[in-house]
Formats: structure tokens, sequence, C-alpha cells
């Protein structure tokens, strides 16, 4: 089973938006943005640029017909600036002109007047001053207070993790054409049409079904495209609005950088409570979450550290506290993991600070206390199985961990700077978004005359393979080669009243609609058949194209049967909906059942560390990870690949930095933002798919298991190999548990 | 009107010659293959092939066409990743890619395929590494590396070690349409029309155009990497000469340099990407004046002088101070030379970088060192990232001249070169880091550095 998408791509021939030849008439806007991290507005200068050649018109806030208001969750975001700026690159005017060069030239001469305000970018400053976006919220269990007090140890401590950008290869695009009369389609690269299409609506003040969105692929997303595409997709809709003609808004890397957030740095307040042989008794910690200057999803993402808050293990007393922190820097985001990373690293880092101070092995704290079948989690629902374990102990011997572990210290020994390192990194994550109702999706499913299938979901296609998993399901439940199916664009008329494509569900549950779909067709299909060829249905069943009874071949192929169905006027299409069973979560009690099921696995991670320059390589990966039964092995080694590279990335070099008093982002090109490279990737990575706990194949696609995010976070044992790199070096060595650990921290730890 | 093959197809465009050639390809229709990731040379999404004639013979090399000038691709061939193959048909590298699944979301992958197809068409040996080599310049952010190497193994072990005529070869084994070979007659007789240059010099332009594409695109520089005068590598035993406009790549391939300096040729690939070096000139990067500039850091320890116009001056006089030059706005810097070093000399180079391939340096250093009985004959280091300038450290150098290598010299040397540095903070490192990382490249230059 292949990428189907890929055929395309390797020939340079898929369209991206950028790539949508321009209708005659194509207006080209450019957007200006804050220069200011935070200031009341006192004019917005827009003259000179209107004056220039080819400019066609500015416009502002006061040239918007409906509500300035873009925020998802929380309402609390303008499209256009209007009294204040809250940070650096929030849109403040957009310039139309005839051509990109023209627009982006005119952005450049839009001066603002203003008065500026104090600006902070430390989500800890945020707290302490009461800003956040929702009042802080705690998920419990058991009685912390009193059985922290009668551990053996307790530990406390701190822990910081950096943001990360998405850096997409394609920018934030849009293109907007008008229809008949308010009716505008809009091509958009965002995971969320229907969100754009809601907000669309809502900004120009008119009907969401004069608003069509289509999306046809995505060049990288990673969430970055949940609801950042928005603003983009909605400046496109609102000039071709007001001018009649169609607008193209495409980002340039700088402005994508600059505009748009990132995944949340956090910053992390814990104690750890052990008892003597280290089991995990008690586990208090504070979330900082540096949401941004708007609240964007930054909630839901708290929500989802909330959930991880305990990681791989089974802790029985828990007190968790997350507080959005409100701060002047772009509105952070929806990023793969969504809070997952940042609750599993600080759960670590305390394991490890409770290994150093205790003196018990890093493994044998991490081992006694991973979940076991019928555990619960801090939010009441039960642990369904024993893969963590499972994946554990397989790893333990396939990557023969002790005998490694004793060769990196005759190694470490007779080295005096290069020294290696390695740790264990187990994942546990729950699949479905928290907000139970998101997780809903659509299909609808055309067979056509010449027995060829057309397919549309709510799922976006990008890059992840989505589409060629549903092909698949296609191609199955009808047996003919997935080459007479086709996934069209997403489009929201289409399907309609989407959900993201996020939180690793987009294969689940699109897939399982369009298998709804396709069964009811096929039942129509065979009860036709089961007439022509005048037998019982039940002894009927499609085959390789053809239709057999009693396993054997008959004269009807399915081409013909499906031209027979036709021409007996009987429906060739079927649109099917699919609510993932089973799920539930009450936010009044922070209890439930609120995902379909969790997807764990172990990765052990290898490191040298040159101890003299600060410079370091991973040298080796071995990870079990849970998939079910997979339906396209070849999708799941790369999502694995991916993102374990991704998530190396997040802890080692991806470090944002903002100017101390501007709050201006230093890391604004690609010159200065460093993500792997090709050469940075392990030596050797070797991933074994373990099928792990049968689940339900109404839940999982025909079994198998989600796979976007989870794996993301076996990158996170590469910060804690590094670390026992250095300390062979330097025993000595103070912690500050902060992330990512640069070449820089490296050589400056002391 | 400036004329050019694109493709299999013969192009005359009246357009400003500082046009970006991402620009002019994504104003074709037919072209959308290219894609604009970042327009700074360091994802690779638009890398194209360049074809030039060289002697009757077209030399190829992939480049970054956002940091390439149209006016320099005059009487060359462009190729862009749908000049590769025809129709449905896939080459070896797009039918492994699709096989492997080594494309995710395919916004990376045309310029991967092409890094790959120019590697075929210019490298001395066909491996996987050197394959993989040639990626340097490519971001994925699917981070999909592992199928990429495990895409472009299958197909290195395809080719054969032996071969008569490349391009035959290559167009035999389905990398290269047919049309490739048509292509040294017709670059003959295609009408190069002269434009009359009135802009900025342009020397490489992988710096320039990161910063001013805007100014340039609506220009008409002077491109001095098309006078072939100012392009040899020379020696006479004595003294090494080069000319401006020789790219990091002539610099890494040339017997001359790799046989004074064989570890230069793998430090070089620290410098930039494959598809940077290809145009990047090493007078560029001296008159660029970048304090952190790799390939002016190894000139300064070499002990090199500049010929500009008609005047000599020693490279280390010839920065006066951030982006200020020992220079007049007419004057061309044409050559720089250096002093054959003595038997026995080594130098070491070294970089560190957030990440080690395509990144610049926190602090980049260089020392022509040496060392015979122990004894330091010689010495002469030179940093970057430590200073307003590419630094020469006179004392450090001095100090280490005529010592015995000991723990203590080397400790003395590091104490000598914080003090004549003066780092500031900024995104590549604090201040306090860049002097701790200076210190630990100058004992790793007296340590390993002197050992190889």
């Amino acid at each position: 089973m292949k990428h189907f998408d890929a055929k395309l791509h390797v020939k340079g021939k898929s369209i991206f938006t950028a790539d949508i030849p321009e209708p005659a008439g194509t207006l080209h806007a450019a957007v200006f943005t804050s220069p200011c991290a935070h200031g009341n507005i006192l004019s917005i200068n827009t003259s000179v640029a209107a004056d220039l050649p080819g400019v066609v018109r500015i416009l502002t806030a006061k040239d918007i017909p409906g509500e300035n208001q873009i925020g998802n969750i929380v309402q609390d975001e303008h499209l256009l600036a209007e009294k204040t700026v809250h940070f650096i690159g929030e849109p403040v005017a957009i310039v139309l002109a005839e051509t990109k060069q023209q627009a982006y030239y005119a952005s450049k001469k839009i001066t603002m007047d203003l008065t500026e305000l104090e600006a902070i970018s430390d989500a800890r400053t945020a707290a302490k001053r009461g800003d956040l976006i929702v009042p802080p919220r705690t998920f419990s269990c058991g009685d912390t207070d009193t059985v922290m007090k009668n551990c053996t140890h307790v530990i406390t401590g701190t822990a910081e993790t950096g943001g990360q950008e998405h850096l997409y290869l394609e920018t934030q695009s849009s293109l907007c054409v008008p229809g008949e009369g308010p009716a505008l389609h809009i091509t958009s690269s965002t995971q969320s049409p229907s969100f754009v299409q809601k907000t669309v609506s809502k900004v120009l003040g008119i009907p969401i079904h004069q608003v069509q969105v289509d999306v046809l692929r995505l060049g990288g997303a990673f969430g970055g495209k949940e609801d950042q595409a928005t603003p983009w997709a909605v400046m496109a809709a609102l000039a071709t609005h007001l001018t009649g003609r169609p607008v193209k808004l495409i980002l340039s890397r700088h402005e994508d950088l600059v505009n748009t957030g990132k995944r949340h740095p956090y910053s992390y307040d814990f104690t750890i409570g052990l008892n003597e042989d280290g089991k995990i008794l008690a586990w208090i910690v504070d979330y900082y979450q540096n949401s941004g200057a708007v609240s964007d999803l930054s909630t839901a993402i708290l929500e989802r550290s909330l959930f991880h808050s305990t990681g791989s293990y089974f802790i029985p007393n828990v007190t968790a506290t997350g507080y959005c922190c409100k701060t002047n820097l772009a509105p952070n985001t929806a990023f793969r993991g969504f809070g997952g990373p940042q609750a599993m690293f600080v759960m670590e880092a305390a394991i490890h600070k409770a290994s150093i101070e205790t003196g018990l092995a890093v493994q044998h704290i991490q081992k006694i206390n991973l979940l076991k079948k019928g555990d619960s989690f801090p939010y009441g629902m039960l642990y369904s199985c024993n893969e963590t374990q499972t994946s554990w102990e397989i790893l333990e011997q396939v990557a023969e961990v002790s005998t490694t572990r004793d060769s990196i210290k005759k190694f470490n020994e007779n080295n005096k700077y290069m020294k290696k390192g390695i740790s264990m990194m187990p994942v546990c994550f729950g699949i479905s978004f928290t907000s139970t109702f998101l997780n809903q999706a659509n299909a609808l499913v055309h067979v056509y005359t010449d027995g060829s299938v057309g397919i549309s979901t709510s799922a976006v296609e990008m890059g992840q393979g989505v589409n060629s998993r549903i092909r698949q399901v296609a191609a199955e439940i009808f047996s003919i080669p997935v080459e007479r199916t086709k996934v069209e664009s997403t489009n929201t008329s289409r399907t309609a009243n989407t959900s993201p494509t996020a939180a690793s569900s987009g294969a689940d549950m699109n897939g399982n609609a369009t298998k709804i779909a396709c069964e009811k067709i096929k039942e129509r299909l065979l009860e036709v058949a089961a007439k022509e060829l005048n037998k019982d249905k039940k002894h009927l069943t499609l085959n390789n194209s053809s239709v057999l009874c009693n396993n054997n071949l008959t004269d009807l192929s399915w081409t013909q049967l499906v031209t027979i169905v036709y021409m007996s006027r009987i429906s060739l299409s079927c649109h099917a909906h699919y609510a993932t069973p089973g799920i539930h979560f009450d936010k009044t009690k922070e209890k439930g059942r609120p995902f379909a099921y969790h997807v764990t696995g172990t990765a052990v991670t290898e490191v040298t560390v040159d101890n003299l320059l600060g410079t370091y390589k991973v040298d080796r990966v071995t990870i079990v990870h849970h998939g079910g039964d997979q339906l396209n092995p070849l999708l799941d080694q790369g999502q694995v690949e991916g993102a374990l590279l991704q998530g190396i990335g997040w802890v080692t070099m991806e470090e944002l930095k903002w100017h101390e008093k501007s709050k201006r982002l230093q890391a604004d090109s690609l010159a200065t933002y460093k993500i792997p490279d090709i050469s940075f990737t392990p030596e050797s990575v070797t991933i074994l798919f373990a099928k792990g706990e049968e689940l339900d194949s109404n839940i999982g696609l025909k079994g198998s298991k989600a796979i976007g995010e989870p794996p993301f976070m076996y990158g996170i044992g590469t910060w804690f190999a590094l670390v026992e790199a250095m300390r062979a070096y330097n025993p000595k060595l103070v912690l500050d548990y902060s992330s990512p650990l640069t070449p820089e921290k490296v050589l400056m730890a002391k | 009107m400036i004329s050019f093959i694109c493709n299999n197809k013969e192009v005359f465009e009246d357009c400003p010659s500082g046009l970006p050639v991402l620009d002019w390809i994504r104003s074709q229709t037919a072209l959308k293959g290219t894609k604009e990731g970042c327009r700074e040379g360091d994802c690779g999404a638009c890398t194209v092939i360049i074809g030039r004639l060289v002697n009757e013979e077209v030399k190829y090399s992939a480049s970054c066409s956002c940091l390439l000038p149209i006016g320099e691709i005059a009487g060359c061939h462009l190729v862009t990743i749908e000049g590769i193959s025809e129709g449905e048909k896939l080459t070896p590298f797009q039918k492994s890619f699709y096989d492997q699944a080594a494309s995710q979301c395919g916004f990376c992958t045309p310029g991967m395929i092409m890094s790959l197809t120019g590697n075929l068409l210019s490298t001395k040996e066909f491996s996987s590494e050197a394959a993989i080599e040639a990626l340097d310049g490519n971001i994925c952010r699917c981070t999909g590396y592992l199928a990429v190497k495990r895409a472009v193994d299958n197909v290195m072990k395809t080719l054969p070690s032996e071969y008569d005529n490349r391009i035959e070869m290559l167009i035999d084994n389905g990398h290269i349409p047919d049309y490739f070979k048509t292509i040294p007659g017709r670059l003959k007789n295609l009408p190069v029309l002269k434009k009359i240059a009135r802009g900025p010099v342009v020397a490489g332009g992988t710096d320039l155009y990161v910063h001013s594409s805007d100014n340039l695109s609506a220009q008409e520089p002077t491109f001095l990497s098309l006078d072939p005068k100012l392009n040899y590598i020379k020696t006479d035993n004595k003294h090494v000469r080069i000319g401006s406009t020789v790219t990091f790549a002539q610099l890494r391939e040339s017997k001359i340099i790799t046989e004074l300096f064989p570890s230069l040729k793998s430090f070089l690939l620290r410098v930039s990407s494959t598809q940077i070096r290809a145009r990047a000139t090493v007078g560029g990067n001296i008159v660029n004046a970048s304090p952190i500039a790799d390939i002016t850091i190894i000139l300064l320890a070499l002990n090199t002088t500049l010929r500009i116009s008609e005047r000599h001056i020693p490279l280390c006089d010839f920065f006066l101070g951030y982006k200020k030059l020992d220079m007049q706005p007419d004057d061309i810097l044409k050559e720089v030379s250096f002093p054959v070093p003595a038997q026995g000399t080594v130098l070491s180079s070294l970089k560190v970088s957030k990440r080690e391939f395509l990144d610049i340096a926190s602090v980049n250093s260089s020392m022509l060192i040496r060392v015979e009985d122990n004894i330091i004959l010689n010495a002469r280091v030179a940093a970057g990232g430590v200073s307003p300038i590419p630094l020469l450290l006179v004392k450090t150098s001095d100090y280490l001249c005529g010592r015995n290598l000991t723990e203590k010299t080397i400790e003395t040397a590091c104490s000598i070169a914080a003090s004549e540095i003066s780092p500031i903070s900024d995104v590549r490192g604090s201040k306090e880091y860049k002097i701790k990382l200076l210190q630990a490249q100058i004992r790793a230059h007296l340590t390993r550095g002197v050992k190889s």
C-alpha cells in the first residue's frame, strides 16, 4: 500500500493553493501588521501607501461589515486591530494591489501612531499579575496533601519547555473568488474548512451557505493550520466581498514566522512523592502555559496537558493545575501533541530528578510505575490494557538495553570529552478530541456509471496520508483496485459542519464515515445483483471487480452491476455520518471517558555528546509502537519516523527567542530557526510495530490505531539521553530541566 | 532580452536581469512544481538545475532559484522538475520516492528530486553518501528523511560504476529525458543578447539576494561570476592564487587546495549547502563582510592578501568595522592569495552552530599550525562571531609561536584569546557562550586539530 498522493508530488504536479492559476483580475493582498507588542492605536496612516502605483484599496477594521471577531473557543480575537495591538505581527490593515510586489511594497509604507503599553512575554509574570485567559483549571484524584506528607522521598523542582515553530513548508495561503450575489469560493490552506467558513460568515455578515471553502491539500500543517489559517482566508474573503474581485493572500516565510503562533512554551512547578522503593504515590504539578495574546486553542491545549499529567504512569494521588497565561506574543496554537508533550516532559523531568536525589535508577522508577490494565487516570478513565508494560519489556529485549548500557559505560570510561547517554521514553496518548462534540465526521461517496468512485470527506490531506487510507477502505469494501477510487478536495458544500483534521483522528473518523457510506451502497448493489442473477443476496459478494455467488464467479462485473443499478434508478451515492462511540466527559467534575482509546509505545535513545564543544548527535533510536491492525504500514512508518524527528528537534535545536525589550521574535527566518535536516537524522532508527490490544474496528479504522501525534513524544527521550551523556562528563551537573538543550546549553551547563 | 533553454524549450524573455529565476518560473503556468519555501536558500524547495556550456560540454549543478538572478542563466539550460521526466514517466528517484513514501506533504519533494538529479549530473562518483550529501540544502518538515535515505539507497545501487558518456548513461537509465543530448548544440546556437549592466555588482549573490531581492529584482546588475578572467585557482608552489569568483564548490573540488589542506574538503561541507556552494564565491564571502563568514575565517588563518582593483592589501587589515571595508564603491576584489605553508603545517577548522549543516556559526575558527617535537613552530588563528569583524587573533597567535604544546600553553592561549575578542549576545548565543566556545575551539585545535 502506498501514499497515493505522492505520485503527483514526485513530479511536481500536485496543486497547492499558491499553484492555482489566478483568475483574470485577481488582486494581491499584503497585510500590514503591528510593529509593537502592546500599544493603543492613535492613528493608522495609509494615505502614502494608498497613492502608490497599483494599489486598489486599503482595508482596516472599520471596513468590516459584520463582526470583527475570529475567536474560536473564546471570542477574544479581532481580525484587524481596532483600538489596541497586543503582539508584534497582529494584523492591522490589508493592502490590495494589482501585483504582489505592489501590495507588499505599499504595506511597508503604512505607519501607525500609538502609545506603547507594557509588554510581557513570560508566562509566570502574566500569572502573577492575574493575566489569565480563563480561570485556572485543576484535575485531581486521591489526596495529594496528606499522602505527600507521608512519602519517603519528596522532590520539588521546576522545568521549562520552549515553543516550536511549525515550519510547514507551504506558508499560510488563500485565494478567494467571487460567486453569484454575496457567494464566495475560498481556497484555503486550512485544517478546518468549516471554521474558516463559519468565521467568514460572521465577519462578513452573510449566511454560512454563501461561503464555500475548498481544500485540496496542505504542504504540511502539524496543527499550525488548525486555527491559524483562518485569519488569512477571512481577509481574502473580506477583500473579495468589498471589491468584487478575486483576491490572493500568501504569506512570505518571514511574515508566517512572525505573525503566526507556535507550540506553547510552558513553565512548570512540580512536587513528586515516592515511597522507598520508588513507587510514585503523589504528584502535584502546575502548568504555566504561555498562551500568547489571545486564546486561540490554548484552553483546549491546556486541557490535554491536564489529561496527560501522569504520562505513562499510574499515580494514585494527583493535583494538576493549569494556567493559560496571557502574554504579548503571537497567539500560540495547536502543534502535534497538543499539550501532551509538555505534560510528559515535566513528568519525566520529575522522575529524573527523583532518581538523582534518591539514588534509584531512572529506568527503575519509570518501570515500576508504568500503567497496568485497570489503573485509573486522574480523570476517571480506566486504562484498558497492558501495552505500556509490554512495549517496555519487548524493547528491553530487542534493543538489548542492559548490554548497551554496559558498552556505554565502557565507552565513557575510555573517553574524556566524548560521552554517550541512553534513555527510555514511554508514551501513552489519548485518542479523540477532548471536546467530545468534535468527534464526528462526514463522508459523501458517489459511484459513477463507469464504476469509478469519488469520495468526499471532512478530512484534509496534509501529507499524513489520510486520503490514501480512505481510498483503501472504499477499494476494499467494493473490492475494486484503489486506482478506481479518488478522494476529492475537502469542500464545505459536500461535507458540512466538519471538525478540523486534527487530534490524530482524521483517518479513524473520516475512514469510518466512508466505510458506512460504502457499505450502504454495497448493500444496494448486492440487492440489485441478487435480482439480476436471481440468487439470494446473502450468497453474493463483491470480489476483484466481480460479483461472486457462493465464491464462484458470476457473469456480473463491477462495472456492469453499477450500470444496472443506475438503470434501475437506484442511488449510487451515499452520505454518511460517524460519531465516535462511547466517549463522554463531565467538565463540572473533570471526570469521564474522554478518549476512545490510548496509543502506547516506548523508545530507547542513545546519543553521543562532545562535552568539549557542546555538540552532539543522536546515534540510535529503537521504538516498540502499538499500531493495532495496521492499514497502511508504509504510512505508519513515515508518521512515526517523522514525528520522532520533529520531537527530537523540539528538545534540541529548535529554539525560539524573543527580543527582551521589544518582544520581537529573533528567530524570524530559516537562517536563525533551525529544524532537523537529513544529516541530523539518527544513524539508526528501528521501529517495531506491535499489534497490541484488540481495538473495536468501528473505532480505530478497521482495527488500526491513530498515529499522527503519539510518536512525537518519543523524541523527548533525546533530551534525557543527552543529559545522561553530560552527567557522565560532569557528575555534579546541576540540571534546570530546560528544553531545548541547544549546543549552547550543553556547553554552558554547570 | 535574456535567452536560455528552459527544459526542452528555447526562451527569450524581456525582463530585468536581476529578477530571481524563481519569480520567472512561478509566473509560468506550466511550471508550478518549483516551490517557494523561504526565499533565503535555507529550504531547497525551489531547487533547479542549471547547465552551463563550458568548452563544448554542459556542466550542470543544482541551485536555489530564489537566490539566482535570471541574468546569470543567460545562455544556460534551466531544468525544473517538469524537465526531467516526460508524460507519465517517473525517473528512478521519482519512482523510488513513491515506492518508499519518501514524500509526505509533497511540498519539498520536487526540490529534493532536483538536488538528487543535479548530483547525478555533476558528481565525480555515484554513491549513496554523496547523494545524501547533495540533500544538505533541502528541508523536509514532515521529517521523512529516513524514507528519503531508503529511497536514495535503492536508486544509487542501480547506477553503473563505469560509463562512457554520463548524459547518455543517465538517459539510458531514465534519469533524464532524451532531449538532454540536444542541449549542447542548442546552447551553442542560442543567440545571447548582451544586456547593459547598470546596477550593483553581484558575485554569486547568495547573501545579497537574501536581504535585497526586492530591490535587485528590477535592476540590471553586473554579474562578476560571468567573467572567466576572475575564475581560477593556481599555484607556483610558493603562493596560491584564487580568482574572486571561485565558488565554494570549486574550492572544495580543487586538487591544489585539497593537497595542501586535506581536512578542508570535508569541512567545506559545513559551509552552506550544495546549492549555495555552487554559486557562492570566495570574493563575495569576503566583501559581504559578515563577522562570521566561514571562508574568510579560513583565509585569515592562511595569511591571505587581497588584490582589489590594482592594490594589494592584507585580509586582516581589510575590515575596518562592522560591515566597513577598506574599499571604494568602484573597487572590485579580483584575487585572494596566500603563501603555501611550510611542510608539516596543518589547517584546523571548526564551526559550532545549532545545526551541524547549513547553519551559521555561533563561533567558527581556523588555526594554521605547525608543531614539531611538541614545539609550536608557527600558529595563526582567526575566529568569527567574536567581534564586529572576522578577526585574526593576533595576540593569541603570537603567544603560541615558539611554545611547548602543553596544558599550560593551551590554558594561557585560551585566556589571551578571551582578552582580544568582544562578542555580543544575539540569536546565535550569549556573549559568555561565545567566549567559552572560542576557548573550547582553541583547545580542540591544539589537541585534536594538530593530529589531523
